[in-house]
Formats: structure tokens, C-alpha cells, sequence
């Protein structure tokens, strides 16, 4: 597994023309479903995941975001549009670490 | 004022200075490390916007000739035609170490565009959405890497700081205010020491003195009293 989505069935849809294979979800259960068996292995590889999804399963993507072991995860949009306004990288960490990262200038 | 519940004596001392020394030598090294996390946090932080925009564009592209090809050609025809798609993408991890951190390097060979389906009952939307996805897919997995990097430093740099904070604030202010008290209390005992010293000595020359005098002159009945004031 080089690189595995889940989201909705069109995103999984459209990734899968780029040879990635796909869980595509409907519900939280399912959606955490797929993303338990998608982290346990531990595998090397890229975990995609879409907004929606991302936004179900905050808890769980936190976590594996702060252990940082492989499969690493990227959150993409789904191709219906943004889901209302994301939080950047720097307030994830702030949220999360306790650091807020401000380039003093 | 905080200090350590050691006895004040001399071998406490001497311990208590090595481990002032240790600390503030561990506190210069980590204050340095701290500064290198920020350093490679704010250009990992910079790389990762780049990353993203790039990505925000490739994605807009892609997302648009899905639309258009969903719209054209139907849900179910796609997914007749995607199921047929095979890349093999080949995935490396090493790891680089800075300031001490694990950082995955993540190497992904990709799979050329091919065409893997039947140009019959397909139209180049469809070629187009592989195409699109493809480069798509290349930015969102170094922006994975990027962004997994920038947590390992990001957790890591909340350790270091909790160190520094612990020695800066706690460890090095106990160990001197220790150390001054220690110093303080060996002080007051040597003057106490020496203060006796003086005592037993200005005893002992005293009574060498009475002897002294006992045994040269024979002793008057006037003197005697003088003598002992």
C-alpha cells in the first residue's frame, strides 16, 4: 500500500484513475472502520484522507498525527468543494503540541 | 527561595557544584537545540505553504476534469473504467536525523501515465482525469511528508522546552540557593571554630602566663590581686 484514500465514493472515484486503492464511507462507524485498519498495520506509505472524513474522526487523526508513524497522512479536499474554512498546520500544533509557531518579524 | 534538604557540609558542597555544573552545561546544549526545532520548524513551515499551494492548484485542476468527466460519462462508467486502473507505486522510507529527531524521508516512485483502458466508450476526460490525479497525487504525498516532519519537530520542541523551562526555572536557582546556603552555614562554623580556638588559646596562654609567673617570682601578697583582675 503506497497510497490508500478514504472518503466519499466520487474522491475515492477520482484517486482510484490514479491507481490508488479506496475505502470509500458513508458513516462515522464506517469511516472509522477503515481508518483503524488503514493505520494498524503501520505500514510505510501516504493514508489520504478527505475533509469530511477528517473532520469525523478529529480525535483519531490528532493522534496519529502526534505519534507521526507511518502511514502518514495528507487531508485532501473532496471534489465537491471545501468543507467551510480549515484550520492551518500552525493552529493544528497549537491545538495539539502547545506551541504556537509565530515567525516574529 | 527553594532549596535542596542536604546537610551542609563539605562533601554535599563539592557534590552540588558538579551537579550546578552539569546543569548549566546540559542547559546551554538544550537552549541550542531548542533553537536549531525552531529553526528547521520555521523552514519546514514555509517549504509545507509552498507544498500546499501547489497542491490547491493541481487539485482545483484535477477536481474540475473529474466533474466534467462524472457529468459526461456517469458514475458507473467510470467506476467500469478506474476498476481496470493498476499503478504500481513503489513507497521508500529512510530516515534523516536532525537535532537528535527522526524525520521520515519518504520516497515515492511513481507509475507512468499509461493508458490502461480501451480507447472505445472512453473520452479524454478520461485520460485527462488520470493525468491530473497522477500529478495530484505526487504533490499530496510530500506534503504527507512535510507535514509529518513539521509534528515530529513540533512534539519535539515541546519537550525541549519543558526541559529548559525545568532547569532554568528549578534545577539551576536550587542548586545554587543550596550552594549559598551551604556556604553561608561552613562559614558561620569555621568563625565559630575559629572563635573557640581563640578562647582555648587565650586560656592556655593564660594559665602558661600564671604558671610562668608562680614559678620566677615568689609570690607577694600585693601582687596577687593584680594578677587575677
Amino acid at each position: 500500500m503506497a497510497y490508500h484514500i478514504i472518503g466519499d465514493q466520487d474522491t475515492v472515484l477520482g484517486y482510484r484513475f490514479a491507481g490508488v486503492t479506496g475505502d470509500a464511507v458513508d458513516t462515522e462507524e464506517e469511516a472509522r472502520e477503515a481508518f483503524t485498519k488503514a493505520v494498524a498495520g503501520r505500514k510505510p506509505g501516504v493514508l489520504l484522507l478527505t475533509e469530511a472524513v477528517a473532520d469525523m474522526l478529529e480525535e483519531e487523526v490528532t493522534a496519529h498525527r502526534l505519534a507521526a508513524a507511518p502511514p502518514y497522512l495528507a487531508v485532501v479536499q473532496d471534489i465537491w468543494g471545501p468543507r467551510g474554512k480549515r484550520r492551518s498546520l500552525q493552529e493544528l500544533i497549537d491545538e495539539a503540541v502547545g506551541i504556537r509557531i509565530v515567525r516574529d518579524e | 527561595m527553594s532549596r535542596l534538604n542536604v546537610a551542609p557540609t563539605k562533601s554535599n558542597q563539592l557534590i552540588l557544584k558538579r551537579n550546578l555544573q552539569i546543569a548549566t552545561g546540559g542547559f546551554t546544549l538544550l537552549e541550542q537545540k531548542r533553537e536549531i526545532l525552531v529553526m528547521e520548524l520555521m523552514r519546514l513551515l514555509d517549504r509545507a505553504k509552498l507544498v500546499q499551494a501547489e497542491l490547491a492548484v493541481r487539485r482545483q485542476k484535477a477536481y474540475a476534469t473529474l466533474r466534467q468527466a462524472l457529468a459526461y460519462n456517469g458514475y458507473h462508467h467510470l467506476r467500469n473504467i478506474a476498476g481496470g486502473i493498476h499503478y504500481n507505486h513503489q513507497i521508500k522510507t529512510s530516515t534523516r536525523i536532525t537535532a537528535g529527531v527522526r524525520i521520515p524521508t519518504i520516497t515515492i516512485q511513481h507509475g507512468e501515465f499509461q493508458s490502461q483502458f480501451g480507447f472505445a466508450s472512453t473520452d479524454s476526460l478520461v485520460d485527462q482525469t488520470m493525468v491530473d490525479f497522477l500529478d495530484l497525487l505526487e504533490t499530496a504525498g510530500r506534503l504527507a511528508e512535510l507535514e509529518t516532519s513539521v509534528w515530529l519537530l513540533a512534539r519535539e520542541l515541546k519537550k525541549t522546552q519543558r526541559r529548559v523551562n525545568a532547569l532554568e526555572q528549578i534545577f539551576i536557582p536550587n542548586y545554587k540557593d543550596t550552594l549559598r546556603y551551604i556556604g553561608e552555614a561552613l562559614e558561620s562554623k569555621e568563625l565559630d571554630s575559629f572563635f573557640t580556638m581563640k578562647m582555648v588559646k587565650k586560656k592556655l596562654t593564660q594559665a602558661d602566663e600564671e604558671a610562668l609567673d608562680e614559678a620566677t617570682e615568689t609570690p607577694t601578697p600585693d601582687r596577687q590581686p593584680a594578677t587575677s583582675s
